[in-house]
């Protein structure tokens, strides 16, 4: 009875959208007028579009990258940190801080770092390395997505550090003490005892770095908007073009409604995972 | 301003009023003063784009409060909008049926779909009643015509050329360029000496990109071709076209905008503004718009510019050709209770140029509508480099030397498409008959939903 209220507003604000969202992929609406039923249509389309799938991989790129160095820096940091006794707290607090800023503040620091005259580039070209003296990280096809990938990197890996850190504590500290004595190195005992120690939660954080990467926008929209030439053109930034440049809102939500049922099926994952046990 | 039927309401209102307030009735004619002008009443709600805050101050001040005080019964309810968000707000808006009176849109190229899903009144009563068509250039009150019926005003005025660094040429001994080999000569020259011939850059703001495509195709392919193209008689993928877009990657991979293409697309406004200034970059190609902040970046340089028309790239295109655009458009909402009043505002705005010019001067792009403008509507004061781009567009318009911007001319998805493809075009991924074939099948698109805007014929 308690949960009635809450329920009723969750219909209301995600129930109710998104239901509208499902009709209007079905529809050629242009966010004007009424809408026309087009059956399968749009998600003909969406699969027949070089764009979409040229976006699609660019996610897979992107969720390699973040992903990876997300957890391998989190998780590296946090083993590391796990042996520091004395500002263990200062160093947790600094680390996490990124990612307590705002994504458009955090963007726009890195714009200027990647700035090809102001920016790092030029600083190293004016201590007189050779090479990066034209270096536009931003403007470049080839360099442009990973180096977006690693601003959101650069905000998360914080978060991943302070929860496996806390993870870390929970482990028993006996395991760690037997394995030593059995003359475990210490690379051996990373890997036998405190990584199955904390492999829900690695699990866990693989999972929402997935979706996160499936629905990312911000990063792309605020430092490239999916430029140079569609090199950083993510699904999601795909989507807003479609929705308020094109005026394609039945496409647009046929394209939100895949991106949808993936991360669905990264999270169904997760769960037959968990019944089976896996992560224990 | 007003139509005839709300004449006929007034007239009804003003018997009754007579009848039990005649006293009060015999004052208001003893105050005289045009029927219109009494008739225009109600709290007019309006958003904009404009964003820079002298201009929102310059707005109240010398637009809305003088409007409203020359019609008491009218006020101005202004909002404004971030120019990036602002076609989304007004479709969502116009969609949830709370849209403001005035509905503004970031150009003429959005109008046709609004009109068809008839959220536009007819401004032919207003634009007759008031003589628009005697203030405005024909092109402008042609683009907002919908099936024939008058729909919007195209704003902001504007029109694409070179702003260079007057100082550094005068220091080099350089002439501005007026054509092709010219051109060429002269960047190359710039290179030698390590000045980017042109600053540039999309950073901040992708479509950017549509300043170059627009000049391009105008300046290479010509006004007469680029009309028949834009009015679906010749297809995009014409010779002349495919010279236009290979010239223009080829500018660029030689460098000539930017420093190189991976530099354009990398470098913003404020950056390419400031080599501009410094002398790193002797010329910019863009908008009118540039006008309002030339001075900044330059005094803070102690150094001088100014501004001509693109040079011509081929044969077919004299010099000097002007490309016209318009920023934006003011329309009535369809369901405003408020229309007469609305119709009061958009005219205050435009129906007099001497009085628009006198904002313009004193400003900047936000308040220039395409307006038959001459020398003298202008203040003595203002900026003579502003004042003649200003006429020359005027002149350009009546001599049939005109190019078209893509967020004018082009219809929305082609507009779109330009934008979002010709980068591919720059960095060597896409030829130039594969990007204009996309332009064409989109085109084509557009011509079929019947959203292409209406092109004024340079041979006209």
């Amino acid at each position: 009875m308690f949960a009635g209220p809450f329920l009723a507003i969750n219909l209301l604000v995600i129930a109710g959208p998104s239901l509208a969202t499902v009709y209007y992929s079905f529809t050629d609406w242009s966010g004007l007028g009424t809408p026309e039923w087009v059956g399968l249509e749009n998600y003909k389309d969406m699969v027949a579009s070089p764009d979409f799938w040229a976006a699609a991989v660019h996610n897979l790129i992107w969720t390699a990258i973040f992903v990876t160095l997300s957890i391998s820096l989190g998780l590296g940091g946090a083993l590391l940190l796990s042996q520091v006794t004395r500002g263990a707290l200062a160093l947790r607090l600094i680390y996490f801080i990124p990612y307590t800023i705002a994504s458009v503040v955090a963007a726009s620091v890195w714009q200027n770092i990647y700035d090809p005259t102001r920016g790092i580039g030029g600083f190293l070209s004016d201590l007189g390395i050779p090479g990066i003296n034209d270096s536009a990280i931003l403007g470049s096809s080839s360099t442009a997505l990973p180096a977006v990938a690693v601003i959101n990197v650069w905000t998360f890996w914080g978060f991943v550090l302070v929860v496996c850190l806390a993870a870390l504590q929970g482990v028993d500290r006996s395991l760690f003490e037997a394995a030593r004595l059995e003359g475990a190195t210490r690379w051996q005992q990373v890997r036998h005892v405190a990584i199955p120690g904390i492999r829900p939660v690695l699990v866990f954080i693989t999972v929402i770095s997935v979706m996160f990467s499936v629905l990312v926008f911000e990063y792309v929209w605020i430092t490239t908007r999916g430029g140079p030439a569609g090199a950083t053109e993510v699904v999601g930034t795909q989507l807003y073009k479609e929705a308020f440049e094109r005026f394609e809102a039945g496409y647009a939500a046929a394209l939100g409604l895949t991106m949808t049922v993936v991360c669905g099926l990264v999270a169904g994952v997760y769960l037959l995972l968990r019944r089976r046990g896996w992560e224990a | 301003m007003t139509t005839g039927q709300t004449r006929r309401e007034f007239v009804q209102r003003a018997g009754a009023s007579a009848v039990a307030f005649s006293s009060l009735s015999a004052l208001i004619a003893a105050c005289g003063g045009d029927d219109a002008e009494q008739l225009a009443e109600g709290t007019v709600s309006f958003w904009t784009n404009i964003t820079e805050a002298s201009d929102k101050q310059y707005l109240q001040k010398h637009v809305v409060a003088p409007l409203e005080k020359e019609n008491s019964k009218i006020t101005i309810d202004v909002s404004f909008r971030n120019p990036e968000d602002m076609e989304r707000q007004v479709r969502l808006a116009l969609q949830a049926q709370d849209a403001p009176d005035v509905i503004s849109t970031n150009g003429p190229a959005f109008i046709p779909e609004l009109a068809q899903a008839e959220f536009l009144a007819d401004l032919d009563p207003y634009a007759e009643e008031g003589n628009w068509s005697d203030s405005l250039l024909s092109w402008a009150v042609d683009l907002g015509r919908v099936d024939g019926v008058l729909v919007a005003i195209p704003a902001q005025l504007e029109t694409l050329g070179v702003f260079y660094n007057k100082s550094l040429f005068d220091e080099r001994g350089w002439a501005v360029p007026e054509n092709r080999s010219e051109l060429e000569a002269l960047a190359d020259e710039m290179m030698a000496d390590d000045v980017v011939p042109f600053g540039g850059g999309t950073a901040d703001f992708p479509q950017t990109i549509e300043w170059y495509t627009s000049v391009f195709f105008s300046h290479t392919a010509g006004p007469k071709v680029m009309y028949e193209v834009l009015t679906g008689n010749v297809p995009w993928t014409a010779p002349e076209m495919v010279e236009a877009v290979t010239l223009m990657q080829d500018y660029f991979q030689r460098g000539y905008f930017g420093g190189s293409v991976e530099r354009f697309f990398a470098t913003n406004a404020d950056a390419f503004h400031s080599q501009l200034a410094k002398g790193e970059a002797a010329m910019d190609m863009e908008g009118t718009w540039f006008f309002q902040e030339a001075d900044k970046f330059f005094a803070a340089e102690n150094a001088d510019w100014d501004f001509a028309a693109f040079p011509s790239l081929s044969d077919r295109v004299p010099y000097p050709t002007y490309c016209l655009g318009a920023g934006g458009t003011l329309s009535i909402n369809e369901d405003s209770q408020f229309k007469d009043a609305s119709a009061e505002f958009i005219g205050y705005q435009i129906e007099d140029p001497a009085r628009t010019a006198k904002w313009l001067a004193a400003q900047g792009a936000a308040f220039s509508y395409p307006l038959r403008f001459t020398a003298d509507d202008f203040p003595k004061s203002m900026d003579p480099r502003r004042r003649d781009a200003y006429v020359s567009v005027v002149e350009a318009t009546d001599g049939g030397n005109i190019g078209y911007t893509n967020w004018t001319f082009s219809p929305p998805k082609t507009a779109v498409y330009i934008y979002e493809e010709v980068p591919a075009v720059l960095t060597g991924d896409s030829s130039p008959e594969d990007f204009l074939q996309g332009a064409e099948d989109t085109f084509q698109e557009d011509l079929d939903d019947g959203f292409t805007p209406r092109v004024p014929n340079p041979s006209a």
